[in-house]
């Protein structure tokens, strides 16, 4: 049981409707999701092995500011020991579970922070300024491309920021505390494109 | 702004980092018998370069991560970037 069930989301103050008038942005919350902090060594090849076994992918062919795709799993690069699992909601206790037994013994660690933050997803041919009003990461796609990850700052919040179709979709994964805050700013920066 | 190359996820802003000092101090393994001195002489006393001086910064806002650079501390230019536990650029060494 997902102890989210019967939550609030972090963004339940924002008011999505208002995106509906901006032209050239589609902007969601991609709500109570599971997200699973994954920590090891990458030259630990017992630990690379259980991660493959578990959900398919490879670590060590995981590039740093990339993410991957693998059945429900997307798995972001966060540091050279340090990853992010994001499964559909409610399945991240069990993600969790199978992780921890096969990593008994080694040296890792599976944290569940599911709701510790949430994810909002901007598309549309307006997506790319609206994030680059507080981003100064170069977000073109000859720099920032589909697959690509990034933390950074968006308008000081820090973000995982990451390109779901280059140029034109990108998803942001913002803590709860500021969540509320980055929705204020993304509705008050999108107000130019009505 | 000054634009600093981390090892991993290459150059960003400044304002995604925070300065950690000189770099290649080490924690004396007999700190039991030092004296008073000694001591704050490893927790206190810094250098204070004109010139190319190698320090620490992390990576805070981005992949956390420590590192070292090099960087000038009269034009602020950037020479070197390297991660925890490797060796300064060669011929180069905070004098001590
Ligand atoms: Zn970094």
């Amino acid at each position: 049981m997902s102890d989210l069930q019967n939550g609030e989301s972090p963004l339940v103050q924002i008011d999505f409707n208002q995106f509906e008038k901006v032209k050239g942005i589609k902007l969601t919350e991609l709500k109570f999701q599971g997200h699973l902090n994954l920590r090891g060594r990458l030259n630990d090849k017992a630990f690379c092995k259980a991660i493959s076994d578990a959900i398919g992918v490879e670590l060590t062919s995981l590039k740093a500011n990339t993410f991957i795709l693998s059945e429900d799993f997307k798995v972001y690069w966060l540091g050279p020991d340090e990853w992010l699992i994001v499964t559909p909601p409610d399945q991240q206790l069990e993600l969790k579970n199978t992780l921890q037994q096969a990593l008994q013994g080694i040296f890792s660690s599976v944290t569940d922070v599911s709701s510790g933050q949430t994810i909002i997803s901007i598309s549309g041919f307006n997506a790319r300024s609206l994030i680059e009003k507080g981003c100064t990461i170069d977000l073109h796609p000859r720099q920032f491309k589909k697959g690509d990850c990034a933390q950074t700052h968006l308008s000081k919040a820090t973000v995982l920021l990451s390109v779901v179709k280059s140029s034109e979709a990108f998803e942001i994964i913002i803590r709860r505390s500021f969540a509320d805050y980055l929705g204020l700013w993304l509705l008050d920066s999108s107000s130019e494109f009505v | 702004m000054l634009q600093i190359p981390c090892p991993w996820c290459g150059i960003r802003d400044e304002s995604e980092f925070s300065y950690g000092g000189e770099a290649h101090i080490t924690r004396p393994l007999n700190s039991e018998n030092l004296t008073d001195e000694e001591w704050a002489d490893y927790l206190f006393m810094r250098k204070n370069t004109r010139g190319a001086f190698l320090e620490q910064w992390q990576h805070a806002q981005g992949c956390r991560r420590w590192f070292n650079i090099q960087r000038d501390t009269v034009s602020y230019k950037i020479s070197a970037s390297y991660k925890v536990g490797e060796q300064p650029p060669q011929g180069m060494g905070n004098e001590k």
